[in-house]
């Protein structure tokens, strides 16, 4: 059987706007699983330091993005 | 730099939240469209959704329906979400998948309460939505103010739509006087 996803694959993947929205929405996924597993780890008592090395990226930039006064996300809806 | 930076904690509401329903079934109208963020628009639609609720009745009587709501092009001209379950079906990613999987670990709803997966609010219903307060003054948010505060917001959607069809705050106001 082929997935319907594939269909659309197959069909639209030259087209560049197909693509960028591909890439819009795969980052989105990306930041949102980001959020989630910090937040995670934070709960579970993990350091700035350790989330930072295991994302590739500098405690500094971790702890701007998600530590408390941060106030992005502080106003989310669902 | 640190002080440019630190920002400061939105103030708490000193009270409840009287409109916070018509904000709640707006964002089950902008899940259902696939849009990114609730607007005038999807309260409308919330709103006429109940054909013998008031604001329906009201909206009836002026010759408007929710099919007519429902089928405006206003509806189509609002941001689709940020994380597209469609764009990412091009990748060959799916989506509900991936929200299975998240939810194993982190409980239902997990991907809405992150920021890129929540719903934003557009300005004007946050206008809107203080306008329908003022409008029942002391008592509870009822539909007809809610419908009101929708026709109040110069340039909402909601007005917009419901201009098109001759529907205007002044004629609104007179039916909901006579009640």
């Amino acid at each position: 059987m082929i997935e319907p996803a594939n269909v659309v694959a197959q069909t639209a993947s030259k087209d560049p706007e197909v693509g960028l929205r591909g890439v819009a929405s795969l980052r989105a996924l990306l930041e949102a699983v980001e959020e989630l597993q910090v937040r995670r780890a934070r709960e579970l008592g993990w350091s700035w330091q350790q989330i930072a090395e295991l994302l590739g990226v500098s405690k500094q930039a971790v702890h701007q993005k998600y530590g408390t006064g941060s106030r992005r996300g502080q106003r989310r809806f669902r | 730099m640190r002080l440019l930076r630190r920002q400061r904690a939105a103030p708490r509401a000193k009270t409840g939240r009287p409109a916070e329903r018509y904000l709640i079934a707006g964002a089950d109208e902008a899940r259902r469209l696939g849009h990114g963020s609730i607007g005038t628009e999807h309260v409308l639609l919330a709103l006429t959704r109940d054909p013998a609720g008031p604001a329906a009745t009201i909206l009836r009587e002026l010759g408007v329906t929710h099919g007519d709501i429902a089928a405006s092009p206003c509806l189509a001209g609002t941001p689709s979400r940020r994380i597209d379950a469609d764009a990412l079906a091009t990748l060959g990613i799916d989506l509900e998948n991936v929200r299975e999987r998240l939810e194993e670990t982190f409980g239902p709803g997990a991907l809405e309460q992150t920021r890129a997966g929540c719903l934003g609010v557009m300005p004007r219903l946050k206008i809107a939505l203080a306008y329908a307060v003022d409008f029942a003054a002391e008592g509870p948010v009822r539909e007809e103010h809610m419908l009101l505060a929708l026709l109040s917001v110069p340039d909402s959607l909601a007005a917009h739509i419901l201009a098109e069809r001759g529907v205007t705050l002044a004629k609104v106001e007179s039916l909901v006087g006579e009640r």
